[in-house]
């Protein structure tokens, strides 16, 4: 009896143990992809893809741009359309009202941009450069 | 004899503790510093910017544009410099953008400075060597 008693005893702790070094790692995990996927370094990432992408670019170009992660982490109420703004050669992701990253650009076109419900992307529109007559 | 052994386990227990919350600091610390840490994009952007003026500058047939000068560098190549960037175009003498950076060069990573040869042919199809110097001065 004893030994059947210790046996059950050895069997339960090991599994408590077990378990809670599973919480542990999940907890661990969970926290890791967080970080990874979180607003603020998405509303970077795309800021800077989105300038660079402009920077290269030429006008009569047109960019499709697959922002579905970002749209993920966006706040419910916040509207897509306000998601990518460009003004002034500044490119402004937001994804929250108080959050957002900015980045600036140095290619001197007119950059129209919009949220294709259909297609659920990004479009961005190079139309022609700053100054001059179409 | 037993006693001790159950004294000894719960020592270990602690010690098991001690080493899980460490590893988890570790890992947390890890992941903070490296998500923390902003995207550098500016070499790609110097490169960028290089590779536009080199349009600019180079007519279709890959001969020199000798139109262009530091008075009418901005407008012809459609450009639009601030603060963050500085350019040099040599030997064209076309400085454009915040000189004061040109200054941090090789002193850290406050400014990204890519310096680039280009060869092209001048009217008379002899060889020019331009040499581009272009500076993002933008915090990472």
């Amino acid at each position: 009896m004893r030994k059947r008693f210790k046996k059950a005893n050895i069997l339960t702790e090991n599994v408590i143990f077990i378990i809670l070094n599973l919480v542990f790692l999940s907890i661990l995990l969970l926290f890791v992809f967080s970080k990874a996927g979180g607003a603020a370094v998405l509303e970077e990432k795309y800021a800077k893809q989105i300038a660079l992408i402009i920077d290269s670019a030429k006008p009569e170009m047109k960019i499709v741009l697959d922002m579905e992660d970002a749209l993920g982490k966006r706040d419910k109420n916040w509207d897509v359309k306000n998601i990518v703004t460009i003004d002034n050669n500044i490119v402004t992701v937001k994804l929250r009202e108080k959050g957002g990253y900015s980045y600036s650009f140095f290619n001197n076109v007119e950059v129209i941009d919009y949220f294709d419900k259909e297609g659920g992307k990004y479009v961005f529109t190079i139309k022609k450069y700053c100054g001059e007559n179409e | 004899m037993n006693n001790w052994n159950k004294r000894g386990e719960k020592y270990l227990s602690v010690y098991w503790f001690a080493i899980l919350v460490i590893v988890a600091v570790g890992i947390s610390a890890m992941v903070i510093i490296f998500y923390g840490k902003p995207y550098d994009v500016r070499e790609i952007e110097a490169g960028i910017l290089i590779n536009k003026i080199v349009d600019c500058l180079s007519n279709a047939d890959g001969t020199l544009n000798a139109e262009i000068n530091n008075e009418n560098f901005l407008n012809k190549c459609h450009l639009v410099l601030g603060d963050e960037y500085y350019l040099e175009i040599d030997p064209f003498g076309i400085k454009q953008g915040n000189f004061n950076l040109k200054d941090y060069c090789g002193k850290g990573e406050s400014v990204v400075c890519v310096k680039r040869n280009v060869y092209l042919l001048d009217e008379e199809n002899r060889e020019v060597i331009i040499k581009i110097l272009s500076v993002v001065g933008k915090d990472a």
